[in-house]
């Protein structure tokens, strides 16, 4: 009898075993989305638009809640640990960041991020140490790249380049100048002057103090929409300008003639494989965050219409 | 604790009654359960396949008939367009421009631009006003190429990206071109034109987005004849490789509903085709969403099944053991009978339990009456039998001892004639001792006195008697008649041909130690041979051919069927040199309550040292 009564309640027992696992299951379905934040400057300006459509599409995909920071240009490691922190306060559980520029952002990020997992988006982080690599991986273009390629683009006959680059202390920068000076030294091409900028400055009025030149190649995207804004004004008037886009502004300019050659990277890609990678990390813990290296692309306004590739970027921005 | 006949039975695959009914019960449940939630989800599933697909299908045709409306509103604005303005008035007429801009600022919700171009391509009106670009040849475009080549119709391009005017903004436009030859007049030059109306893929792919975003895991496109994608809700995954969705197949279907492979299991696809232009609207249900809402449905259908189980088991146990209660109480009672207890059968449950108790109830009963029977049999044969080996003494000893008294009579011998006639009497007074087996030692030590008067008196007194009996064992119980018969051997095998001169002798001691009684007789006759020494106890069938008859072993037999197993005789025995007997009986206080126990249950008090034993 007794014999019985234990079969009995080892069976009820895992049954209600077997019951309270299916309940977690059903339960488990409805687990509430992981919030990821986005640390972008200006994350309102037009020249995301893609790729904040690349991330809404890969979190809707992959179950993730994602909150894009309300932000300002984001001048210095300060202002963006401000809005980390604001979001650390907002149970946050991963951030995408756009490193600000400064050698100091990458200590504040390990600082700050230290128990959430961080990737970083468009650039990496600024490393006075060329040969040192970050901590973090990151999702965006190859700006070396995307320099060669300009300097391919602009040939053999290209002389008098001046060449405006973002912020010296970004990676993007520096990265984009140098892919753009190692090519157009085997090319013998000559770079007249290169100016990074700095803050509140006004970059027309440095163009206009250098030397005159040929071509302008603009290696900041939201520089390139605003030269090209006054490329048929005053000095820029005769200047060949080229650049790097992430606006579809960029590539209308470029239609409209104002540009003569842009490279554009994929904003929708950046912001579709980040989310998704970070998703892979939320999901399973142990998961080590990869780098990506996303698509480039030249365009030429002759083939605008003609390239299906260019279609499909279009296609992004709406 | 589980008991060795318990480990035997489960060992041989016998179970109880109440493990046999559990087991069967819950068997028949669980499959049945079972079967019902298999069936049930099966139902379910189907039930929920149908609704998905009905519920796609409606959305479909619902949206085809949005979209054909639009586009149907669509062709009126080109039909108005280009027979109540183009063939109407003169181009170069401003009324002309006035209906133009009209008819486009009553639809620009719709329209993204009409515009007239010559047949050289070259623009002649357009709306909004805008600056056409340098480099936009329409000639080379394919809505223009379309509407050259087929004049009758209008033309419905795929959507695109609008490459013909700059208005300032820096922005693209996507839209789906409806283009048609158009006559034109130009004063009074009738000539001819295409006819150009850019309408908004947002027309269609407003209608497309809001079902897509309102659908559970159901989502819809729209592709043309040959597959190419006009709208996708994933377009921008699709175009880089990040997605995969193969409409070829779709697009060559009939309006439907249609099963297709894709990675490596089925989704359905619900295809309808759109007015004008031969797109199909495509609904699909993807396996991974019935997937999702059948894990659902799974999981409840295992949660009820669980607790249906939980609760019939439950149920299950107490039917189960509501049925063998009564069962396993009689067997418990049954089974405390065989060990030898008397506990009352149980008589409960259901009639044919209670009928079955009353039944081995009255079995038992019967049972026990019966051993009784046999038991009180058995006494009275026992009693029987020593009556019959007592009665053995008397027939050849009375009639030994009246022929030695009728020879005396005869050889005038009246003193020693009366001796034996009164040793007779007394003889024969503790012989009869009113019929009672147990008498107390000292009226058998009188009896056996009395014989040897007797036998020595026939002997002449060739041989001596000497008794060297303790006192305090003479008011001890004793079977009576047991000395005579040792004496009697004793005598014959003995003493009894030994010259006067051989100095014959028998000593009768008797004594008490600890708990028990021992008697001997002891004879310094010639002894016996071995091989009778051995038989002389067990050997039944020798009966003697002197004296009473009795011989020793009748003796040995009465002791032990009184006192036990333990009791009786036992001999030694030397040629030539004497025999000794020694009676051993237990030591029990003649009084009139032992004497009438031991006549009473000498038999039963035997067996009950058997059992100790």
């Amino acid at each position: 009898m007794r014999k019985n009564k234990i079969t009995f309640l080892v069976m009820e027992l895992l049954l209600l075993i077997l019951a309270l696992f299916f309940v977690w299951k059903i339960f488990n379905q409805n687990v509430p989305e992981k919030r990821v934040a986005v640390v972008l400057p200006e994350a309102g300006d037009n020249r995301w638009d893609a790729l904040i459509k690349g991330m809404k599409q890969s979190a809707k995909n992959n179950h993730i809640h994602l909150i894009i920071c309300n932000t300002d240009e984001m001048e210095s490691a300060e202002v963006e640990q401000e809005i980390i922190q604001e979001q650390r306060n907002n149970q946050i559980d991963a951030f995408l960041v756009w490193p600000a520029s400064g050698s100091e952002t990458e200590e504040m990020l390990k600082n700050e991020c230290a128990d959430v997992p961080v990737i970083l988006i468009v650039e990496n982080v600024y490393n006075e140490d060329e040969q040192e690599f970050s901590t973090f991986s990151e999702i965006g273009p190859d700006y070396y790249e995307m320099g060669a390629l300009l300097a391919r683009e602009l040939g053999e006959d290209a002389s008098k380049i001046g060449i405006v680059a973002g912020r010296e202390e970004s990676e993007a920068s520096t990265s984009a100048v140098r892919g753009f000076s190692d090519t157009l030294e085997q090319m013998k091409g000559e770079i007249a002057w290169c100016y990074y900028q700095e803050e509140d400055c006004n970059v027309l009025d440095e163009i206009r103090a250098r030397a005159p030149v040929d071509h302008l190649v603009v290696l900041d995207s939201r520089t390139l929409d605003r030269i090209g804004e006054q490329a048929d004004n005053g000095e820029l008037k005769n200047i060949r300008i080229f650049g790097i886009g992430y606006s579809v502004k960029s590539i209308a300019m470029l239609d409209y003639g104002k540009i003569d050659g842009l490279v554009a990277p994929d904003g929708y890609e950046i912001g579709y494989k980040s989310v998704e990678e970070m998703a892979k990390k939320l999901q399973h813990r142990f998961y080590k965050t990869k780098s990506v290296k996303t698509t480039i692309k030249m365009i030429r306004s002759d083939d605008l219409f003609q390239d299906e590739d260019i279609e499909r970027f279009l296609y992004s921005y709406e | 604790m589980k008991t060795k006949e318990d480990k035997k039975r489960f060992h041989k695959g016998e179970f109880s009654i109440q493990s046999i009914i559990m087991s069967v019960l819950s068997a028949v449940t669980i499959v049945t359960i079972v079967i019902m939630g298999f069936l049930l989800y099966h139902r379910f599933r189907q039930t929920m396949d149908k609704t998905a697909v009905s519920d796609t299908e409606a959305t479909v045709e619902s949206t085809v008939e949005r979209i054909n409306l639009a586009f149907l509103d669509i062709r009126h604005i080109f039909n108005a367009a280009n027979y109540n303005v183009i063939q109407e008035f003169d181009i170069s007429s401003q009324e002309f421009g006035k209906q133009f801009s009209l008819l486009y600022e009553i639809n620009s919700d719709k329209i993204q631009s009409i515009a007239l171009y010559g047949k050289d391509g070259k623009l002649i009106a357009s709306e909004p006003v805008a600056m056409e670009k340098n480099n936009a040849d329409v000639t080379s475009q394919s809505w223009y190429c379309n509407a050259e080549s087929d004049i009758e119709n209008i033309q419905f391009s795929l959507p695109h990206t609008q490459n013909l005017f700059r208005d300032g903004s820096f922005r693209f436009y996507r839209v789906i071109s409806l283009s048609r030859s158009v006559d034109i007049n130009d004063g009074e030059r009738p000539g001819s034109g295409v006819l150009l109306v850019d309408i908004k893929c947002s027309v269609i792919e407003d209608v497309l987005r809001q079902i897509n975003d309102s659908s559970d895991g159901v989502y819809y496109y729209v592709c043309n004849r040959d597959g190419e994608m006009i709208y996708h809700p994933r377009q921008s995954e699709l175009s880089r490789g990040l997605f995969a969705e193969d409409s070829s197949p779709a697009a060559g279907y009939e309006d439907g509903v249609y099963e297709m492979p894709s990675g490596g299991s089925t989704e359905q696809v619900i295809v309808g085709s759109i007015a004008y232009t031969g797109w199909k609207l495509i609904g699909v249900i993807p396996q991974n969403r019935q997937t999702t809402s059948n894990d659902d449905l799974k999981y409840y259908i295992f949660i009820t099944i669980i607790v249906l189980l939980m609760m019939l088991l439950g149920g299950n146990r107490i039917i189960s053991k509501k049925i063998s209660k009564p069962i396993r109480a009689l067997d418990e009672s049954v089974k405390a009978y065989e060990a030898g207890g008397k506990p009352d059968i149980y008589i409960g449950g259901s009639t044919e339990i209670r009928h079955l108790g009353h039944s081995v109830q009255k079995s038992y009963e019967q049972i026990e009456e019966l051993m009784d029977e046999i038991i009180r049999q058995q006494n009275e044969r026992r009693k029987s039998e020593l009556a019959v080996l007592q009665n053995q003494i008397n027939p050849h000893f009375l009639y030994n001892t009246l022929e030695s008294i009728t020879w005396m009579v005869e050889a005038r011998k009246n003193d020693e004639a009366v001796l034996m006639i009164t040793e007779l009497a007394k003889l024969l007074r503790v012989s009869l001792s009113k019929g009672k087996t147990i008498i107390p030692i000292a009226d058998e030590l009188q009896h056996s006195r009395s014989y040897m008067n007797i036998q020595r008196a026939r002997y002449k007194d060739s041989f001596k008697t000497e008794f060297q009996i303790d006192d305090e064992i003479k008011d001890y119980c004793i079977v009576k008649l047991v000395i005579q018969p040792i004496l009697e051997n004793a005598i014959y095998y003995g003493v009894g041909h030994m010259d006067e001169d051989d100095d014959g002798k028998i000593i009768v001691r008797g004594e008490k130690k600890g708990e028990d009684i021992y008697i001997s007789i002891e004879d310094n006759g010639m002894g016996m041979p071995e091989d009778v020494l051995q038989n002389l106890l067990t050997d039944t069938n020798k009966v003697s051919k002197h004296g009473s008859g009795v011989g020793v072993i009748n003796v040995h037999s009465r002791i032990r069927l009184m006192f036990g197993e333990k009791y009786g005789l036992s001999v030694e025995s030397e040629p030539d040199e004497g025999t000794r007997v020694v009676i051993h009986i237990p030591a029990i206080p003649y009084t009139r309550e032992n004497a009438e126990q031991l006549e009473k249950q000498p038999c039963r008090q035997w067996r009950k040292e058997d059992e100790k034993k």
